[in-house]
């Protein structure tokens, strides 16, 4: 029997379809892969915009990815079979799931890079959405190298109300610097470190997705106007606003 | 703006044929009611079921649970085609001879019509007996691809496939009634609905 770590027959068998497959729907650019610890736990979270992400993932990073995957993706007895077998374990997403959180410590004892999205489901509009509190508090009890990863594109390639998806975009995977939370042993500790957590992991996200930056664009700096220093005498037509400088002093 | 445009869809009856008369007033095609913004208020003016005129706030009445000032419930029943499975049951899931986990192992697909009231959620399937879900007895609330998934008190999981709607205006919906409730019940705010409802 196989480590853990190491990828199984099956895995090895759908990297390259995984890979084939989001490469006909969406060019795919990874930075930052070196971040990935060439070797030892790391948990690797992602913020979730497509049903592509975690081929995208899967099909490319060096290492075996060992996913999180919500129960009801087990419903078939296809997926029930396979899932497994590409190293995917379970949770209720219903209810506070034990057996995952032990699934999770038991694979990260062992050394494997387990992904656990920690918005909890995929974005309706792109944007990360709140990142789950017990998520947060894993990470703090793991005690592991947390990787985070910034995926840009995949929305508009696949968005979550979509039935079809559409070709022709890029995505941008970038994978940030692993950053080192606890371990936090004691309950008490834990939830004093959430909020700062929190606040770590959403800006490195916001970061990497880009969303930042969209955000910067979209509403620049303000910048104070100069109050005129008199008001114009009655008859004179005070500059338009928008109107350059020397439309006004033409005037 | 326009009241039509922010009252797309009549609130009372669910009609999506809004009519605008004015920007201030708008009626609904389909239950004939007239609603009318009043802007230094806040609110808006409505007839109410028993042909009182009501005045209720805008987030109220387009989440459903407008008090009016005479004490009536304002509470229109959405109602939309919807597939559900109900699962009560879990199984475990086993690799190499370990257990990874546990997945809920979903009844028959029930084909019928869901209604969100006030206070619960009743869905008629086209054969069967009517089934019904408390608000106040969900222990969570998420959406899952194209559905809307609640826990109900007992255990397992109720998945509501939505057809024609938005399973994300549903699962507002849906949020926005279970937050009211548990707030009229004394329960407090809910600051998280998943993995099951957190109060303040």
């Amino acid at each position: 029997m196989a480590h853990p770590t190491e990828p199984t027959v099956w895995y090895r068998i759908s990297q390259p379809l995984a890979r084939w497959w989001v490469g006909a729907l969406v060019r795919a650019r990874f930075e930052g892969l070196e971040n990935l610890p060439a070797s030892g736990p790391c948990l690797l979270l992602p913020n979730h915009q497509s049903v592509l992400d975690p081929l995208l993932l899967q099909g490319t990073l060096p290492r075996p990815v060992d996913s999180m995957t919500k129960s009801t993706q087990f419903s078939s007895r296809f997926f029930r079979w396979l899932l497994p077998r590409v190293h995917a374990f379970p949770v209720r997403r219903y209810r506070i799931d034990a057996q995952s959180v032990r699934v999770v410590l038991r694979r990260l004892e062992q050394g494997c890079v387990v992904c656990v999205y920690p918005e909890g489901e995929r974005s309706w509009d792109g944007c990360l959405q709140p990142l789950r509190r017990g998520t947060l508090r894993l990470i703090l009890r793991a005690g592991v190298p947390v990787v985070p990863v910034g995926i840009d594109g995949t929305y508009r390639t696949w968005p979550r109300w979509a039935r079809r998806p559409r070709r022709g975009f890029t995505a941008h995977v970038r994978l940030g610097t692993p950053i080192h939370f606890g371990p936090y042993r004691d309950r008490q500790e834990r939830e004093a470190a959430l909020p700062e957590a929190e606040r770590v992991l959403r800006n490195a996200l916001l970061e990497l997705s880009g969303e930042a930056a969209r955000v910067r664009v979209a509403s620049p700096p303000i910048v104070p106007v100069a109050q005129p220093e008199s008001v114009p005498a009655p008859g004179v037509r005070a500059p338009r606003p928008g109107a350059s400088r020397s439309d006004a002093e033409e005037r | 703006m326009p009241l039509v445009d922010l009252i797309y869809r009549c609130p009372l009856c669910g009609a999506d044929a809004m009519r605008e008369e004015n920007d201030r007033v708008a009626g609904c095609r389909a239950c004939a009611r007239v609603y009318e913004h009043i802007p230094e208020r806040g609110r808006i003016r409505v007839e109410g079921h028993d042909g009182s005129v009501l005045e209720v706030d805008v987030e109220d009445l387009v989440a459903g649970t407008a008090r009016a000032d005479v004490g009536e419930v304002v509470a229109p029943v959405v109602a939309v085609d919807a597939v559900v499975r109900v699962a009560r049951d879990e199984e475990s899931v086993t690799y190499r001879r370990t257990l990874i986990g546990f997945v809920e192992s979903r009844g028959p697909a029930l084909s019928g019509r869901l209604s969100l009231h006030h206070d619960r959620i009743d869905f008629k399937p086209d054969a069967g007996p009517a089934l019904t879900w408390p608000l106040l007895g969900v222990r969570a609330l998420q959406t899952a691809s194209a559905s809307v998934q609640i826990s109900p008190l007992g255990g397992g999981v109720v998945t509501f496939r939505i057809l024609g709607d938005s399973p994300r205006r549903w699962e507002e919906l849906v949020r926005s009634r279970i937050r009211n409730a548990w707030r009229a019940a004394g329960r407090g705010e809910i600051v998280e609905f998943q993995p099951r409802i957190r109060t303040r």
